[in-house]
C-alpha cells in the first residue's frame, strides 16, 4: 500500500493506517531534522506535532500532492515556528565537524562547508530524494531559485573535494 | 559525469547514515493521537430543489462550446435570438414599403395611395381620410 492509499484510509477513519504512516515516516522525519542540525529533543517534538496535525487535518490532504511533500512541509513549518519561539538556531553546535572526504563524512563536510539552508536543500534532494519542485514547495521558495541553489551547493562541494585532492571522478 | 558521480556519492552517503531510534517515538505519537475522528457523511441535497448553480454552469459551458465549434462571436449568437423574438406586423411592413416607393412617406396622400394599392377590395375597412389630418 503506498502513501496516498494510506492517507485515503486515514481520511476514512482507519486507525491502523495512521499507525503505519507514523511508523514509516517517523524515522525519516527524525533523521532529516537531526541531520540538518535540529537538536534531538526538538526534532522529536516537531515530528510528534507533525503527526498530530496530520491526525487532526487528514481531511485537508489532496491526492495531487505527494505525501512526502505534505509531511515535510508541515514539519518544516513547525520547525520554523519552534525556531521563532525559542529565538535561537536549531543547529546542534556540539556536534563535532568531521570533514573527512570518505563517503561516511561527506555529509559532515557538506554541513561544515555550506550555509545551513543550502545543506538542508541538498539533504532533501539526495537524502530524501525529493524532486526540486517538491523541495521548493516544502521550503516555500521559487522553483527556479531552488534549482540554482542546488547547483551552487553541489558546485561548492565538488570544488572542496577537488581541492582536498580527492576529485569526485576518482571516487566513483 | 562529475555531477552524476557526486550525486551518487551523496545518495550513498545519505543511505548509509544511521537514523536515530524512532520506534518508541512512533508508539508515543500513536498513543497521544488517539482514535481518528470518524468522517462525517456529506449532507444529501434536499429533494425537489433545482440545482440552479450547476444548471447555469452547464448552460454557460454549452454556449461556450457552440462558440468554440463554429468560431462565431457572442454577437453572432445574440442576433438570431433577437431576430426570432422580434415579430413585425406584415401589414405595416407592406405599407412602409409602399410609402418608400411613392416617395411621399409620411404625407396624407401617400397614406391614401398606399392604402388603395394594398387593400383595394377589402370591404368594411375604412381608408384613411385625408381630412383627418
Amino acid at each position: 500500500m503506498n502513501d496516498r492509499e494510506l492517507l485515503a484510509r486515514i481520511q476514512a477513519g482507519d486507525d491502523q493506517a495512521f499507525t503505519r504512516l507514523v511508523e514509516t515516516w517517523t524515522p525519516r522525519l527524525l533523521r532529516w531534522l537531526t541531520v540538518t542540525g535540529c537538536a534531538h529533543h526538538d526534532a522529536e517534538d516537531v515530528v510528534q506535532e507533525t503527526f498530530l496535525r496530520v491526525h487532526r487535518h487528514a481531511a485537508g490532504y489532496r491526492p495531487r500532492w505527494a505525501v512526502s511533500t505534505w509531511l515535510f512541509t508541515i514539519a518544516h513549518r513547525l520547525r520554523l515556528d519552534l525556531v521563532r519561539r525559542t529565538h535561537e538556531p536549531m543547529r546542534d553546535q556540539a556536534a563535532p565537524p568531521a570533514p573527512e572526504p570518505a563517503d561516511g563524512g561527506l555529509w559532515d563536510l557538506a554541513r561544515t562547508l555550506l550555509a545551513p539552508d543550502d545543506h538542508h536543500l541538498l539533504w532533501l534532494r539526495y537524502g530524501e530524494d525529493l524532486e526540486p519542485g517538491a523541495i521548493a514547495a516544502v521550503l516555500g521558495i521559487n522553483g527556479l531559485a531552488c534549482r540554482v541553489r542546488l547547483h551552487r551547493a553541489r558546485a561548492r562541494l565538488r570544488d572542496a573535494l577537488t581541492a582536498r585532492g580527492t576529485p569526485v571522478e576518482c571516487l566513483s | 559525469m562529475i555531477r552524476t558521480d557526486l550525486d551518487d556519492r551523496l545518495r550513498r552517503a545519505a543511505a548509509g547514515m544511521p537514523g536515530p531510534a524512532a520506534a518508541s517515538l512512533a508508539c508515543r505519537i500513536v498513543a497521544a493521537a488517539g482514535p481518528l475522528p470518524r468522517p462525517r457523511p456529506r449532507p444529501a441535497a434536499p429533494r425537489g430543489v433545482i440545482p440552479w448553480v450547476p444548471l447555469a454552469a452547464a448552460v454557460a459551458i454549452a454556449v461556450a462550446l457552440v462558440l468554440a465549434v463554429d468560431g462565431s462571436t457572442a454577437e453572432g449568437v445574440a442576433v438570431p435570438i433577437v431576430a426570432t423574438t422580434a415579430v413585425e406586423d406584415p401589414l405595416q411592413v407592406e405599407i412602409d414599403a409602399l410609402r418608400r416607393d411613392i416617395g411621399t412617406a409620411g404625407s396624407a396622400l401617400g397614406d391614401l395611395v398606399a392604402w388603395e394599392r394594398f387593400a383595394p377590395g377589402l370591404d368594411g375597412i375604412r381608408a384613411p381620410d385625408i381630412r383627418d389630418r
